[in-house]
């Protein structure tokens, strides 16, 4: 039987390190993803996670519901990577770049390798709120249920689902013409 | 697994997370939570780490026991030397240089 997040949480506070990594390595694909939408560079990304739980640890005690640790955990390497971003001096609401640009109005002959792809959906997803960047790298990237990131995220599954359909037309728009998305979905 | 619509949109290029991802990341987290934050260590490793402190206050209590013991040693001197004449005066005795010397070297010290 898998034991639960409020006697993990108890076991950590009074300083048993390997049930708080338990915790780490149960919630550590919803951190990196909410880190990612942050960031939007996988080292950075991972850079973010890391900070964010050694605060964790360090806040454990603050940690009112243990119960809900993981959507307490995840509010701080959210905070964790917004800070970062700020200190890089990352821009994600900037006006597509050229790069990108040629996705939105391009050519379908566009030969297109996984970098600039990676690049063109990276411009895409900055385009989008913050929610719901994590919602559409939740549910498109890591096939999390709507349940799920409803219940990480604390909103209501509904607002998970128009969250989700609203981003993705948006990204649609912006990666409309692409070769990519017409030899992907076929 | 999320059902897969048409709406789904391939984000595979960005990378997802992997396992061996999670695993270095949550060892780094791990090893600077190791270093800020030491397991409890054995009694006599604790004991061991207070040597120290431990000297440094031995030290400190060695001086004032000497700095206490110090006038305490002088008022006993003299009040031993003072002793020794009264009883001289007493039985007569003439102190010899030799004895005049001792006596009065241990009340100067």
């Amino acid at each position: 039987m898998t034991e639960s997040d409020a006697s993990l949480v108890g076991r950590a506070r009074r300083g048993d390190a390997a049930a708080f990594e338990l915790l780490l390595r149960r919630y550590f694909r919803a951190g990196y993803l909410v880190a990612m939408a942050q960031l939007g560079e996988r080292a950075d990304a991972e850079d973010a996670c890391q900070d964010g739980f050694v605060k964790a640890w360090e806040q454990l005690e603050q940690c009112r519901e243990p119960a809900r640790f993981a959507a307490w955990l995840l509010r701080i390497v959210r905070n964790t990577a917004q800070n970062r971003r700020d200190y890089l001096h990352v821009r994600r609401t900037e006006p597509l770049d050229d790069d990108s640009a040629g996705f939105v109005n391009g050519s379908a002959e566009r030969d297109l390798d996984r970098g600039e792809l990676a690049r063109a959906l990276h411009a895409a997803l900055a385009t989008l709120r913050p929610i719901q960047r994590e919602i559409v790298l939740m549910h498109d990237l890591d096939d999390w249920p709507h349940a799920r990131i409803a219940a990480l995220l604390e909103i209501s599954e509904l607002m998970s689902r128009r969250q989700l359909s609203d981003a993705r037309k948006q990204l649609r728009v912006l990666l409309r013409g692409n070769a990519w998305e017409e030899t992907e979905h076929d | 697994m999320t059902e897969r619509g048409d709406e789904w949109i391939d984000l595979s290029a960005l990378g997802g997370p992997d396992p061996l991802q999670a695993d270095a990341v949550i060892a780094k987290a791990m090893a600077r939570i190791g270093a800020a934050s030491p397991e409890r260590q054995p009694l006599l490793a604790e004991i061991a780490a207070w040597w120290r402190p431990g000297l440094a206050a031995a030290i400190v209590l060695f001086a004032l026991g000497l700095l206490l013991a110090r006038p305490r040693s002088a008022a006993e001197a003299i009040a031993s030397a003072e002793t020794r004449v009264l009883e001289w005066a007493a039985s007569g005795h003439i102190p010899s240089n030799g004895e005049l010397l001792a006596t009065f070297q241990g009340d100067s010290r």
